[in-house]
């Protein structure tokens, strides 16, 4: 089959999950990993591996015969319209519970890193203004920049890995025995509701061409999220140990802030901070395609474009609205995101194919 | 003035600015709708800009109120 031009692969696409996926692994990772299982969470990543790999399998099955679907049409078409539908008004709120809470943490992160006292509505009219822009783009010229840019934010991460290996202390990553596999096995749970956002993905599968190779990129992004996730864990566990990184807001940039180069080029964190702009920009930017997406597909819409204008300013507000400190984003994030990007990314898949199996729609 | 708050300015014209740019928008969206007569896609547009325009009332109203996390939070631990 032809490729569309106004379609993206499923490279891309995979691409794109795994710059939306660095976003809150970085935010939310190194604290909850220390916490969990102490000087062995490097080790976490691998325990979350075999479960993401069936989510992989799962997407592949449920795009067997449906090539030219997305996620919105499979509910509909396996739960019946009207189930279907309300399936898909739960993920719609969800989801722009989820955009308004990234665009608060990406105004946090530079309140508290770089720009203390400017104005948080600054960061978020800023972000939301560049979103706007993009999405209405479309999810093609989003896709290219983001497949762009994602090379540089690879070879950015593993630069400052390598420059942070001067820091790590043998004595913060191990010993690690086998009382550490049952806390270990803990962690698959924060793991998989991030990683699950592989499955949001496919909200927009209409519009990505050769679906037949969902398992060839889904192993090879596993891999990549294995490496990246292992590495984070080592630059911030490693470096300070695990018990100051549970005590540390934002572990990952105090790693970065301890490289030194000769001991004379210090200070170079604004580099973790423009990638991390970046993966906000993609996560915030697909967040709110995903959300125009899933109200095309449940009123059925010619075209859903100009969507973007009330749901941009829905985020704006949100944001605002979401948490009066860090302390509740992050109450939020542990108790209630997590539980929730669990059960709809991870169970909905499978009971998706469970019942289309049984009703033979997939 | 902490963050929960600053969304809003000092002036207090805030809701003002946010009906201006609610209403640029609109106008601007809906000549492109119009254009290309998607009545359906129209409706719902404006149906989400309501929502949107009822919620930036509720927030500027009273920005200092329970946050939607408190909120949550507390409705979870009555049902427990």
């Amino acid at each position: 089959m032809l490729a569309s031009p106004d379609k993206i692969s499923v490279r891309q696409a995979v691409i794109l999950f795994l710059t939306i996926v660095a976003s809150p692994a970085i935010q939310i990772l190194p604290r909850l990993i220390a916490e969990t299982v102490g000087r062995a969470g490097w080790l976490a990543p691998l325990f979350s591996v075999p479960s993401f790999l069936c989510l992989v399998f799962i997407m592949q099955a449920l795009f067997k015969k449906e090539k030219e679907a997305n996620l919105s049409e499979l509910f509909r078409k396996v739960f019946g319209n009207i189930p279907g539908k309300g399936v898909l008004v739960l993920y719609l709120i969800w989801l722009m519970i989820l955009l308004g809470l990234y665009v608060r943490y990406f105004t946090e992160r530079f309140l508290s890193s770089l720009l203390p006292d400017t104005s948080p509505a600054f960061f978020s009219i800023t972000i939301l203004a560049v979103v706007f822009y993009a999405v209405r783009g479309g999810i093609v010229n989003l896709a290219r920049t983001v497949e762009f840019l994602f090379f540089i934010f690879t070879a950015s991460f593993i630069s400052l890995f390598l420059l942070s290996t001067a820091n790590v202390k043998v004595i913060n990553l191990l010993p690690v025995s086998h009382y550490d596999i049952l806390p270990l096995m803990k962690t698959a749970y924060p793991f998989l509701a991030i990683w699950g956002y592989f499955t949001l993905i496919f909200f927009f599968g209409d519009k990505i061409n050769d679906k037949e190779n969902i398992r060839k990129f889904g192993l090879q992004g596993t891999v990549y999220l294995l490496l990246i996730n292992i590495m984070l864990l080592i630059q911030t566990i490693g470096v300070y140990g695990h018990t100051l990184i549970q005590r540390l807001p934002l572990p990952y940039f105090v790693a970065i802030k301890s490289i030194s180069l000769l001991q004379t080029i210090e200070r170079i964190e604004s580099i973790a901070m423009a990638f991390w702009v970046f993966v906000d920009f993609t996560i915030i930017s697909v967040f709110l395609y995903l959300v125009i997406s899933i109200i095309k597909s449940l009123f059925s819409l010619s075209e859903a474009k100009n969507m973007t204008s009330p749901i941009a300013l829905f985020a704006f507000f949100f944001s605002f609205y979401i948490g009066k400190d860090r302390l509740e984003l992050e109450h939020f994030s542990y108790y209630i995101a997590i539980p929730v990007n669990i059960l709809l990314c991870m169970v909905m898949p499978v009971l998706l194919l469970v019942v289309g199996k049984i009703r033979k729609k997939v | 003035m902490s963050f929960w708050n600053q969304a809003v300015t000092e002036d207090g014209n805030e809701m003002v600015y946010f009906f201006l740019v609610m209403i640029g928008l609109s106008v601007f969206d809906i000549r492109q709708m119009k254009a290309k007569k998607q009545k359906k896609e129209m409706v719902v547009y404006l149906l989400f800009m309501l929502t949107v325009g009822v919620f930036g009332i509720f927030y500027f109203s009273d920005p200092e109120r329970d946050s939607f996390v408190k909120v949550l939070i507390s409705f979870l631990n009555k049902v427990r």
